[in-house]
């Protein structure tokens, strides 16, 4: 039989669609390093989130090269990490299965991620992008996600998201005691303003209840499911405005009703996630909360700053620790917020402590009903003293930042899916 | 500011990752980055300027008008290209740009073309980039312009750039015409300019001012064909990155997507140019919808 030119033709193209199929299944799979060797590790994330978003599943490596990721081998997955800038190394099968057999003779675990998180931010509307840690790196890594806030809490529609992240809002409704130093600035005005029609709007008397009861919608979303995860004054507060439901503990500019004398001894800590026993701050002139805060940056009690230490933790007896601890970088240097870090003896028993420095507890995890929700003190991991006017952090000039690294390790846990103990 | 950064950033790329040697007049190059691409090295390797032959040459012209002249004559022109390093060395960085860009470009043109891309730089620089620039600036670019369109192929990359550079200060949208020609031809027959082709040391300049004045609006009168699409089949269809609630993702035929698929091109093909994190740092502009990031109400007193 003659081939005519058609068959040849036909023939050099399957020949050709089959060595470029073999090529790309040979070597099987993309390892993206998350040790020191990682060019970009904020953007191995979104590298890691748009391969589950792509509809392919990946691996998280715990406790391998720093929580090393384990990506499927696709062309566009490979495109993708040239044009985020992220290193991958190509691990054939046999490299795959070394890698597995040594994870199978060390504290190292592989933690499949399936499904990309559906991520929304609670923040006030018009609030920008760079004005809060989260949705900066969510930005620079290129993780998608929505705004929400008091309207769609109270409406209970956070059951449309895997993750909440609060925005750096002051839940005890006292516009975080700015009024201090901002009394007469546009923005805070601005601010007053929204959250007093909000109140309005679902029929609450003041502020301070109306985010009393968007604290008791995220409490809910937790309870049932929900990865929380928040920073600075949001960790916090958000404890102090679920704890407070009998009594009054916001100064009278919030209210215009002075505070409860006795508000500490009248505090129900039985509704909050992860403190009790703290003492509130009633002064109005004291720009504090309470004494959950270790720092206590804007009074004249405050403390420097140190480095906090991640805390090591199996990744088979306790993947899910692992998973928010895994970095290149073991001591971080601290930062502040408005609540910078956790008095010890102010967490509740069964909470998690997973970086802390002394007495003073930096990054903590914890479960309640059928979520979880992660607590992580101060403001910008790479602006430690940050002040009000201060230009945006630009996450190009800190692409391995392990502090931001932390966030992003809550951004991937709701897609995880930890394997049975064996028992 | 940030056209600053580039025009400082951009010569530096050219030339390689340092300076002429004060002393020895040797410029410790990166083949990587190097303009110039077939003779792995340092500048001066090719560019006669060694210590023999800086021995030769005759004090450092300080007008330009004279080195331009002597690159005419074959017998000067090996020492005016010296002369012309020299002379660049004492120059602002912002007037340095454009002569450093000529520089790295005229071991790669015919002796002809050369000496014209010089001559128009130097009437570019005579003019200054004020407001009387205008005319004989685009008189310049435009000139060279047609000059590398009508020229053989392996120069017209080269000059294209350049003439884009030369209109920069007067003309955006004959500067953003003349690259986005190259990047057409460039995407229609990337081995078609010789062996560098369209990847020679100005490819990544020519990506990163183009999608900078398409970021910033310029429309030229460039028809570009077709885009091809931005990822093969399998890809999640929205490119990731844009947040869900900050504005409607980049139409496919608006200049911010065509911005977003010139870099990711440039940045697929090539991820670690030096050039490469500014190109992600234009990317996620460019996803962001063009957003400056002003100061932040942040949390401290």
């Amino acid at each position: 039989m003659t081939l005519t030119w058609n068959r040849w033709g036909t023939l050099l193209l399957v020949l050709a669609a089959l060595v470029g199929a073999h090529g790309e299944a040979a070597a099987q799979h993309l390892l993206v390093p998350m040790d020191r060797g990682q060019t970009d590790h904020l953007r191995a994330y979104g590298l890691t989130y748009a391969v589950l978003e792509g509809g392919e599943s990946a691996e998280w490596l715990l406790n391998f090269r720093d929580g090393a990721f384990l990506l499927p081998d696709r062309s566009w997955i490979r495109r993708e990490a040239a044009i985020l800038g992220v290193e991958v190394e190509v691990a054939d099968a046999a490299e795959v299965a070394r890698i597995r057999d040594a994870m199978a003779r060390s504290d190292q675990e592989a933690v499949l991620l399936e499904a990309a998180p559906r991520i929304a931010v609670y923040t006030p509307p018009n609030t920008a992008p760079w004005a809060d840690a989260v949705t900066m790196v969510l930005e620079y890594a290129g993780i998608p996600y929505a705004t929400v806030w008091d309207a769609e809490v109270l409406e209970g529609r956070l059951g449309d998201y895997d993750w909440l992240h609060l925005h750096h809002e002051d839940f005890t409704g006292q516009y975080s005691k700015f009024f201090l130093s901002f009394a007469a600035t546009p923005w805070l005005r601005e601010e007053v303003a929204r959250n007093t029609e909000m109140a309005t709007r679902f029929g609450y008397a003041d502020v301070p209840e109306l985010k009393r009861a968007v604290a008791e919608g995220i409490r809910s979303f937790v309870m049932e499911g929900g990865f929380l995860f928040a920073m600075c004054s949001a960790t916090e507060t958000l404890d102090l405005a679920l704890a407070s439901h009998g009594t009054d503990i916001t100064a009278s500019f919030a209210n215009g009703r002075p505070p409860d004398p006795d508000a500490a001894a009248r505090m129900d800590w039985s509704r909050a996630l992860a403190f009790q026993g703290a003492e509130p701050q009633l002064s109005a002139s004291v720009n504090a909360f309470s004494d959950i805060d270790t720092h206590q940056v804007n009074t004249s009690a405050r403390r420097a700053l140190g480095s906090f230490a991640l805390f090591e933790f199996s990744a088979r007896a306790d993947p899910v620790a692992a998973m928010l601890v895994q970095n290149h970088q073991a001591v971080i240097p601290d930062f502040y917020g408005l609540t910078t870090a956790f008095r010890a003896e102010r967490l509740k028993p069964g909470v998690t402590i997973l970086a802390r420095e002394g007495d003073r507890v930096k990054y903590v995890h914890g479960s309640a009903g059928q979520g979880s929700w992660t607590f992580y003190g101060g403001h910008d991991p790479e602006d430690a003293e940050h002040q009000v006017g201060d230009a945006a952090t630009r996450l190009e000039l800190h692409p391995n930042s392990p502090g931001y690294r932390l966030i992003l390790n809550n951004i991937l846990f709701p897609a995880a899916k930890p394997r049975p103990l064996k028992t | 500011m940030r056209h600053l950064a580039i025009v400082l950033l951009l010569p530096l790329a050219l030339l390689g990752p340092a300076g002429p040697d004060p002393v020895s007049g040797a410029v410790p190059g990166s083949a990587r980055v190097s303009p110039l691409g077939s003779v792995p090295g340092s500048i001066p390797g090719s560019v006669p300027g060694s210590m023999s032959e800086r021995a030769a040459v005759p004090a450092p012209a300080s007008d330009p008008g004279r080195i331009v002249a002597r690159l005419a004559e074959p017998e000067t022109r090996g020492a005016a290209r010296a002369e012309l390093l020299d002379w660049i060395r004492g120059l602002a960085p912002d007037r340095a740009a454009l002569w450093l860009h000529l520089a790295a470009s005229l071991d790669r043109l015919a002796p002809e073309l050369g000496l014209e891309a010089a001559r128009a730089v130097l009437r570019a620089d005579e003019a200054g980039a004020g407001a009387d620039a205008a005319g004989p600036r685009r008189e310049a670019g435009g000139a060279l312009g047609l000059l590398a369109m009508e020229g053989p192929p392996e120069e017209e990359a080269i000059l294209l750039a350049l003439a884009a550079r030369i209109l920069d200060p007067v003309d955006a949208r004959g500067a953003l015409f003349l690259r986005e020609r190259y990047l057409a031809l460039a995407e229609a027959d990337p081995e078609g300019a010789g062996p560098e082709g369209w990847r020679g040391p100005e490819a990544a300049e020519v990506v990163l001012f183009a999608a900078q004045a398409l970021l910033a609006g310029v429309v030229s009168s460039w028809s570009p064909p077709a885009a091809p699409p931005t990822a093969p089949p399998g890809a999640p269809a929205p490119l990731p990155g844009v947040a869900a609630d900050l504005g409607a993702p980049a139409d496919a035929a608006s200049p911010r997507a065509e911005a977003l698929r010139i870099l990711e091109t440039f940045l697929a093909q090539d991820p670690g140019h030096p050039l490469a994190p500014e190109a992600r740092r234009l990317r996620t502009e460019a996803l962001a919808g063009g957003r400056e990031v002003p100061a932040t109400r942040g949390h401290l007193r």
